[in-house]
């Protein structure tokens, strides 16, 4: 037997050395541990939480070589900064928070090493609502239900169940890939005033009376303030017909649109419910969740009806684009640089 | 609330179908909700089988490239399951102190019903109830069973903060809070049993099919 | 696919390499990669051949800053607009001063941190947009 094979696992060199750390130095409320959700527990009543992003999110870990979906910081509010206290590498994808390492800026969707001692700041975006930031190795809180993402209601998963503050040290975990600097192209997605969303009709969509279906469809509607991860409460013309069948509790799922009595829809979103016993008009596709994920406060939105076969078609998009980036990042990984 | 006539089978997106049995809130129903869970997990691209309170969610692996044959699975599994016996359940005992500051709806329950405060509180604790469904909270269980005479409308403007542990009553269901948070229910007592805690090796208290009847231990008026 | 070869161009790319790089060529419907190398060019082309890129030659002794991986070079982040780094800026060692695109993936070309000294950016030598090889030089500086 080798020598110090019997070291436990915290012991051995890279792999929970306290030092591995990142210390929190500018926060606000509402910013979060997350990774790609937590499956398999609805039948105990626990929702999914995990970015409102998850293409930005799994983007960030390709470009350190972590497991796409290893848990990062899901910033919402800005500024935001960490100082890395051990060289290490990280990525920011998602909107543009202009970050700034040591001061020197750096491109969007972006990964390059980071010394210990170094700062870096994120700005309030111009654009889109969330950035991400992963760090080679992944935040390496406990997995609690098989996840590492924040179940604030809860509290638990993530930093001690709750959102960032200052001062927090959030634990990194071994890097599988050397630090590279490397960026990847953000997806292409649709600019404009409004964002336009595509979503299929629901359960209860059709006992909605034909003025309400017409106006659910053809409606701008506002991203009101009393929007958060559980859902975007939306205001626009009122729903009505709602009211008069009060359904039981369904199982639902992040993107399901509900008009509760008051007529105002509600989108559900990462932390949604597992449960809801509103009326459920439509539901928003996979693929352009995360469109949603990035709209702000305030902005508008509309909603396209479209069908399952053009749905699927869109979120084979979505993997076409992810497993390029994969493949393209993995030629760089092995060779320093094709060519 | 309105029963269907009919099974309906929706897609929630592409991520999966949510089928809504007919039939009344009652059982019998739920039985043949939890055999046909049991069942479809087992299917070859289901993901998730998520029974709720007479419905059933499945989410898929992979979205297949029609949803149909599911559709088509699920209608015949509904079909298969009209004899599903309805589970033995565990019995799980909820010590609760009614009234006081964590129950200060007793009161408006009882007027509204009609009985005092003591009535409401035996018929509360007479009745054994079933976990119909998990949902909406961790470890928040749909409890069906509630006596009809202390049924009570939801209320049109919830509470924004109820503590966990609070015993609540809500149109013909009882329930127990699992996280603190906002709430339509009636508060009417409290127990210090703790319906959730994710790193236990059962996290929730109550799984689908428990039988569940409240102990008094204490009235505050 | 054909690599040819001017010169006795000693090849740096394994066949695997070749292999990848028609991938991505594939991908991005792209029809040929240019290699510029201090030895001669190497072209990698799928099909038909097509046009070449055309660069500045760097003034005699000046110093240059050469693409370190093959695809389009690129003086900005596209959703950015604004240039990383302009002709007259001074630029710190390590400084980031233009992308090469290949497929969805940005690579640096930064200035080298191993001479301590900064450097004035005299002069951008390939157009935005150019497909550039390995060892392209895309700019040139002074070190002070």
């Amino acid at each position: 037997m080798i020598p110090g094979s019997m070291i436990p696992g915290s012991m051995i060199p890279g792999s929970m050395i306290p030092d591995r750390m990142i210390e929190v130095l500018e926060a606000a409320t509402a910013n979060t541990v997350q990774d790609i959700g937590r499956t398999g527990f609805a039948p105990i009543g626990v929702g999914r939480s995990g970015a409102m992003d998850p293409v930005a999110l799994q983007v960030a870990n390709m470009l350190l070589g972590n497991a796409t979906g290893a848990a990062a910081i899901e910033i919402q509010v800005f500024p935001f900064a960490v100082r890395f206290t051990t060289d290490t590498a990280f990525a920011i994808t998602g909107a543009d928070s202009e970050p700034r390492l040591d001061g020197v800026p750096l491109p969007p969707w972006w990964a390059a090493p980071a010394r210990a001692g170094q700062v870096l700041r994120l700005s309030p975006p111009r654009d889109g609502a969330r950035s991400y930031l992963a760090v080679a190795g992944g935040i390496d809180v406990p997995a609690v239900l098989g996840s590492r993402s924040t179940h604030l209601r809860s509290a638990f998963g993530g930093f001690h169940g709750r959102a960032l503050e200052h001062g927090d040290m959030l634990p990194i975990g071994p890097a599988a890939q050397p630090a590279m600097t490397l960026g990847a192209a953000a997806p292409e997605r649709p600019v404009g005033p409004v964002l336009t969303v595509q979503a299929l009709p629901a359960a209860e969509h059709d006992a909605f009376p034909q003025s309400a279906r017409e106006a659910f469809w053809s409606a701008e509607w506002r991203i009101t303030a009393q929007s958060n991860r559980h859902g975007y409460r939306l205001s626009g013309p009122e729903l009505g017909g709602g009211d008069g069948f009060n359904i039981r509790s369904t199982p639902i799922l992040p993107g399901v649109v509900q008009v509760p009595p008051g007529g105002a829809p509600i989108v559900q979103m990462s932390d949604a419910n597992s449960a809801g016993g509103y009326p459920k008009i439509a539901t928003v596709i996979g693929a352009d969740l995360p469109l949603l994920g990035q709209a702000r406060l305030g902005s508008r939105v509309r909603f396209a009806k479209t069908n399952y076969e053009a749905a699927l078609a869109a979120e084979q998009a979505v993997r076409a684009y992810l497993a390029r980036v994969q493949r393209t990042i993995g030629l760089f990984r092995r060779n320093g640089a094709p060519g | 609330m309105t029963d269907l006539a009919a099974p309906r089978i929706s897609l929630v997106g592409t991520a999966g179908l949510l089928f809504q049995a007919p039939g009344a809130f009652a059982l019998p129903v739920q039985a043949r909700i939890w055999h046909m869970a049991d069942t479809a997990s087992r299917w070859p691209g289901v993901a998730e089988a998520v029974p709720g309170v007479t419905s059933l969610m499945l989410v898929f692996a992979t979205p297949p490239a029609s949803p149909e044959p599911m559709t088509q699975k699920l209608l015949a599994a509904w079909d298969d399951s009209g004899d599903a016996p309805v589970p033995e359940g565990r019995l799980v005992e909820i010590p609760v102190s009614y009234g006081g500051p964590h129950g200060p709806d007793l009161a408006g329950v009882a007027a509204h019903t009609g009985f005092d405060v003591a009535e409401v509180v035996r018929r509360h604790g007479a009745a054994e109830y079933r976990v119909f469904a998990l949902g909406s909270q961790p470890g928040f269980a749909y409890l069906g069973g509630l006596d009809p005479g202390i049924g009570v409308p939801r209320k049109a403007v919830p509470v924004l903060r109820v503590e966990a542990g609070t015993v609540v009553i809500g149109g013909m269901q009882a329930g127990v809070v699992a996280a603190a948070g906002p709430n339509g229910w009636h508060a009417i007592g409290h127990s210090e049993s703790k319906l959730f805690d994710p790193v236990r090796s059962s996290p929730t208290l109550f799984l689908p099919g428990d039988r569940v009847r409240f102990r008094k231990i204490a009235l505050e008026a | 696919m054909t690599a040819e070869l001017d010169n006795d161009y000693a090849v740096r790319l394994s066949t695997e390499q070749v292999a990848q790089l028609a991938e991505l060529l594939r991908g991005d419907g792209l029809r040929t990669l240019q290699f510029d190398t201090v030895k001669g060019r190497f072209a990698v082309t799928l099909g038909d051949a097509s046009a070449t890129p055309v660069t500045d030659a760097p003034a005699i002794g000046a110093e240059t800053v050469c693409a370190g991986s093959v695809g389009e070079f690129l003086t900005s982040y596209p959703s950015r607009g604004e240039p990383l780094v302009r002709p007259g800026a001074e630029v710190a060692p390590g400084a980031l001063l233009g992308l090469v695109r290949t497929g969805l993936v940005f690579a640096p070309v930064t200035l080298a941190a191993d001479d301590p000294r900064p450097a004035t950016l005299t002069r951008i030598l390939v157009p935005a947009g150019t497909l550039v090889g390995y060892g392209t030089p895309l700019f040139e500086i002074q070190r002070h």
